[in-house]
């Protein structure tokens, strides 16, 4: 009997070699490199609509820059402005009329040609649209005129010296209106990109297929699929599973799993995205700045930084993104001194304080800070709200919150700092309305000289660490995970990832 | 018969009436404002009023209600404040997902209760009795997220049998089924039984007993189909319950369906779908407990005359001898 | 006279058959077992503060101490915020526990009292119009319901236990419903009637006494699904507010850490599942105890 057992195990492997080494020749005999034909990325945020126009957020940037195209683009890695639908663009002398000459090789999806047309269309809907996206246009944007089929003047309202970077955001993206016309619903989708978009499943996944017509070259792969996989463990099983090639955020608790398997790897993107604690200065215990700095002086931004991301995070010691235009820290950071708290909060009419919070990683870090704000004598309250109530509660002109923990993914211009420090903006969620910070951005969206731009923006900067309306807590650390095979793409700080040359290798 | 269903079909009608006045008026009366949800971060003043002139909210709620339910008079379930879709396809996309969701789950319910319900009522009392009843139990009280990742876990990752989530054909109903499922066990392995135990005892199953025919063919074939209109039952109201979805184990399988739908747009305040999935859900409902009624019919041929004799009653009532009050 | 004598032997007759079921009860080994873990968790619930301490040990963090496994200093290892879980776990019971039987509490007062209403004042508008909303409470799904009025409500214990509570109305409404219709053809409700006592009286005194039995078996089996809708409201972040440690708090905050710290979750999905068992196994034991058609 055991005789026999053992026959037969020698005979298994005996053909395990020779099937494995038959697979090893064949992979031998075709050198040439072959890739997946379809590739599906995974991430924790579904994708509701395929208008590029409608909204403005990360998972949906990540569609848009497959299947549309901008005017230019921003090369995050070497810092400059590319040709896209354009090819060149030239200020005027007065920074309010921006001339583009457009490339005269592109087809929408459908067919129709691309002419300047397209972009008078595109941009004129961005204006009547009353959404996310047509507040960044609305205001800035005055006209745009068409010279002829392949050169369009952008007039703007005042001068805007991050008028590009607007122009390069997936909101800008290149529509036709033929195709809208058509189906109201589904025309947006048509776009010049490489990908076109055959299937899109709210709360599950989005398809497209390769645009064979593209005018910028071809990708080895056939499909690419996006698809919405909300609890992170299950998306990063699938991925070991095979079932997709990219997981974006994988639980940091299970990057162990991610090292243990060979066939997978972790990819760290450097992260522009800020955590940071907002104070409603406005009114309420907010607007005491004794209770500010006692606060910011009580933090242990280390536990916080443990307790909210399992450590895996860097201290930030302003709220600004590390790479975005005008970063300054030379004031130095809070020192963790509770004596010095103490006598903040002592100088205080108030001693409790309400954080309203929503997500899990951001009410871990205000218990963190609870149990610090505890040790000086302060009491605070957690309120966990869902995103549209604390939305609503924080909104600029009716804030009522006191104060909240909250995440701005900072994009690389310098302008984008009007979103946490400009009048009626609603991520300006200090409710700040000082007369310098507004004249400083003022200043700095005018302004070409670039020691001057950047004094404007240390300027800002400063008031913020003085006056504590904000305590910046940490950057975020950004995590991939992903088949080995995988490459092509680009991995962006601000998490608007391009897919678009994604391909596996197998 | 026919008189029954048409008139059950129209006692559907108040009851939509109140179902969507009670939503709407929570969903839209509900703190968040689904104005600066669509503006985002920095609209302008003329923006803002704008989009409040848009969709009625320069009105009071009673306007808005009365927009949306003339609307709904013309089939119109709503277009979403969100997406700008018609709420009609975007429920109609999410309900065959829901459905087979709901169908594998009582099909996972039934095809362990009813065993167990039978073991147990034939050993009544026993230990074994005791046993599938703690096994029925265990099911409803095992948390369904923490059941979900844990076959997940093994049968997915480990084994590699089936997919981790999504739906993607037959193979990735079976784990969330087995979620819900198990979830449901307890109640109908009870009825099963307590059913079974009152059929067991009664006389013509002695008769058969004493004509010879063997235990087995006792308790499948007569005793069950006597015990089975209880069971019908809560069948139907199980599969009711799965029509509305089943928000938490369709977040740990990512399983687009209406569950996941009615919450991602309640956290949204985006009241037209909200209201008109829920309105759909009333209505799939109320159609599976007339089938349920009209099934009974089936199984027990008796009841048939009930309805159509008494067709205008809702549903048989213990009668009483008081006049009036 | 006569009338007096009736309810004499009512009461009688009442009291002994509470004794019965008791009898019948304590021969049901599951439901004992059942009630044990009931008395247990309540104990536990009433004596949290003398167990542990709210502030060092509950929601007092040692953040360098956080993800232990189980160890002799914590038995039951510590969560993501270096928290002791045994503590959090036994101060939970107060939350879980009370959220349940508060939630139950609301529904059995609104239920019990409509229900009574619509089973007296049978085929009247009184009864139309109570059943008529119970179905539209009915229609829509509980989850679904108790996530709309915490979400219209603002989550809080509070408005947890309001929503939990005003989804069980109808199944009391109509429990109790159909129990009054079987009592109220009864003789001595006729007499009850006959000597003039009010309407009022005659349902609260008379009638609800005598159909209180479907409505206890009712009230245990309601108490764990209500455990269990709380601690899933509370999975999905609509429920009790952080620090303090509900159970289905707990579980959530635990989902990130599954695979390689699964004890963050194996302990309070353990208490939940226990309680809910223990709640259903007293359920099931009175309702066969109570079921003279079940008795051998």
């Amino acid at each position: 009997m055991k005789k026999a057992i053992i026959t037969i195990l020698c005979l298994l492997l005996v053909s395990a070699f020779v099937f494995a080494g038959g697979s090893n020749e064949g992979a031998a005999a075709s050198a040439a490199p072959k890739y997946k034909e379809a590739v599906v990325c995974a991430d924790g945020s579904q994708i509701t609509t395929g208008d590029p126009q409608s909204i403005n957020n990360l998972q949906h940037n990540r569609l848009f820059k497959c299947s549309h195209n901008t005017l230019v683009s921003y090369n995050s890695a070497a810092a400059v402005y590319e040709p896209e639908l354009a090819t060149s663009w030239e200020w005027s002398s007065d920074l309010l009329t921006l001339t583009l000459k457009l490339r005269d090789d592109v087809t929408f999806q459908n067919g129709e040609k691309f002419t300047a047309n397209d972009v008078k269309y595109s941009y004129e809907r961005i204006m009547g649209m009353n959404s996310t996206a047509s507040s960044k246009f609305v205001g800035v944007l005055d006209h745009v005129e068409v010279v002829d089929d392949y050169t369009v003047k952008l007039v703007l309202v005042s001068p805007n010296v991050d008028w590009l970077d607007t122009l390069a955001l997936p909101l800008a993206s290149i529509v036709n209106q033929k195709a809208i016309e058509a189906d109201p619903l589904k025309g947006p989708w048509v776009g010049t990109g490489m990908w076109i978009i055959t299937d899109l499943e709210e709360g599950d996944f989005v398809h497209m297929v390769k645009n064979d017509n593209y005018w910028g070259g071809t990708t080895p792969t056939r499909e690419l699929t996006l698809r919405y996989i909300s609890e992170s463990s299950a998306r990063l099983i699938a991925l070991q599973n095979g079932e997709v090639d990219v997981c974006i955020g994988p639980a940091s608790t299970e990057k162990g799993f991610i090292e243990e398997d060979p066939t997978l790897e972790l990819i760290e993107i450097p992260s522009a995205t800020c955590c940071y604690f907002a104070f409603n200065t406005s009114k309420g215990p907010g607007a005491d700045e004794n209770l500010r700095l006692a606060l910011a002086h009580c933090i242990n931004y280390e536990d916080v930084i443990l307790g909210a991301s399992s450590g895996e995070g860097t201290r930030a010691i302003t709220n600004w993104g590390p790479a975005t235009y005008g970063y300054y820290d030379g004031f130095g950071d809070y020192t963790y001194d509770l004596a010095l708290a103490k006598e903040y909060l002592a100088k205080s009419a108030y001693k409790t304080l309400t954080i309203s919070v929503k997500d899990s990683a951001r009410l871990r870090a205000a218990q963190v800070i609870q149990a610090n704000a505890k040790e000086i004598g302060l009491t605070i309250n957690i309120e966990e709200l869902e995103a549209a109530a604390l939305t609503a509660k924080s909104a600029f002109k009716t804030a009522e919150h006191e104060s909240m923990i909250y995440t701005l993914g900072w994009n690389s211009y310098g302008d984008d700092a009007s979103r946490a420090y400009g009048k009626n903006s609603n991520t300006n969620k200090a409710t700040l309305s000082d007369d310098r910070v507004m004249e400083l951005l003022k200043l700095a969206r005018e302004c070409t000289d670039d020691a001057q731009r950047k004094s404007y923006y240390a300027e800002i900067q400063t008031l913020n660490h003085e006056h504590a309306w904000y305590i910046p807590l940490f950057y975020t650390e950004l995590s991939v995970a992903v088949n080995k095979g995988v490459s092509g793409v680009i991995w962006e700080g601000h998490q608007s990832h391009d897919y678009s040359n994604i391909v596996v290798s197998i | 018969m026919h008189r029954y269903v048409i008139k059950r079909i129209l006692l559907l009608i108040p009851v939509i009436i109140g179902v969507s006045f009670m939503i709407y008026f929570i969903m839209d009366l509900a703190p968040g404002d689904i104005i600066t949800q669509l503006v985002g971060e920095d609209a302008s003043e003329e923006q803002i009023a704008a989009l409040q002139h848009e969709y009625g909210y320069d009105r009071s709620v009673f306007y808005r209600y009365g927009k949306y339910m003339l609307g709904l008079l013309h089939g119109d379930l709503g277009t979403s404040y969100i997406t700008k879709k018609p709420v009609w396809d975007m429920y109609i996309t999410r309900l065959p997902k829901t459905f087979w969701l709901a169908i594998g789950a009582s099909v996972v319910a039934i095809g362990l209760s009813i065993p167990l319900g039978i073991v147990s009522a034939v050993k009544s009392g026993s230990l074994i009795d005791n046993s599938c009843m703690v096994l029925a139990l265990l099911g409803l009280s095992m948390p369904n997220f923490w059941l979900g990742l844990l076959l997940i876990i093994e049968f997915s990752l480990n084994l590699g049998w089936v997919p981790s989530g999504g739906f993607r054909g037959f193979s990735s109903v079976i784990l969330p089924a087995i979620t819900i499922g198990t979830g449901h066990m307890a109640v109908m392995t009870r009825t099963t039984r307590s059913s079974m135990i009152d059929v067991i005892r009664q006389d013509y199953l002695r008769t058969a007993r004493a004509k010879g025919v063997s235990e087995h063919k006792v308790i499948t074939k007569h005793a069950f189909r006597n015990a089975f209109i209880p069971i019908l039952t809560i069948i139907g109201g199980q599969l009711c319950a799965g029509i509305g979805g089943a928000v938490i184990t369709e977040s740990v399988f990512s399983w687009p369906g209406v569950g996941r739908l009615i919450i991602d747009y309640v956290h949204q305040r985006d009241v037209p779908v909200v209201t008109g999935s829920i309105i759909m859900t009333t209505i799939i409902t109320g159609v599976i407990h007339l089938a349920v009624d009209l099934l009974y019919a089936v199984v027990d041929p008796r009841i048939k005359g009930k309805y159509s004799r008494k067709g205008l009653r809702l549903a048989p009532r213990v009668k009483t001898k008081r006049g009036a009050a | 006279m006569r009338e007096k004598n009736t309810l004499v032997s009512r009461q009688y007759r009442k009291r002994s058959r509470a004794g019965e079921v008791w009898h019948r009860l304590k021969k049901n080994k599951g439901a004992m077992i059942g009630l044990g873990i009931i008395v247990l968790l309540a104990l536990i619930a009433i004596l949290a503060d003398v167990l542990v301490d709210y502030d060092t040990q509950v929601i007092g963090m040692t953040l360098k101490d956080r993800l232990q496994h189980p160890s002799k200093a914590h038995i039951m290892g510590t969560d993501d915020l270096g928290r002791d879980i045994f503590a959090r776990l036994l101060y939970g019971s107060r939350f879980s526990l009370s959220v349940g039987v508060v939630a139950v509490a609301i529904a059995v007062v609104v239920g019990v009292i409509l229900g009574a209403f619509a089973g007296y004042y049978t085929g009247g508008i009184v009864e139309d119009i109570i059943m008529r909303a119970t179905d539209i409470f009915a229609a829509v799904p509980n989850m679904l319901m108790a996530i709309v009025i915490v979400a219209a409500l603002g989550a809080n214990t509070l408005n947890l236990m309001i929503s939990v509570g005003v989804t069980s109305i109808p199944q009391f409404v109509r429990t109790t419903r159909a129990a009054v219709l079987t009592v109220t053809g009864q003789e001595y409700i006729e007499s009850a009637r006959a000597i003039g006592e009010s309407e009022t009286k005659i349902i609260f005194k008379h009638i609800l006494p005598n159909c209180l039995s479907p409505i206890i078996v009712r009230v245990t089996l309601r108490v764990s699904s209500a455990i269990i809708s709380a601690s899933s409201l509370s999975f999905l972040g609509l429920g009790v507010p952080a620090p303090a440690p509900e159970w289905g708090s707990m579980l959530s905050s635990g989902r990130a850490y599954l695979r390689g710290y699964s004890y963050m979750t194996l302990f309070p999905g353990l208490a939940i599942m226990i309680t809910v068992l223990a709640f259903n196994m007293v359920g099931d034991g009175l309702r066969d105890a109570m079921d003279p058609k079940l008795k051998k």
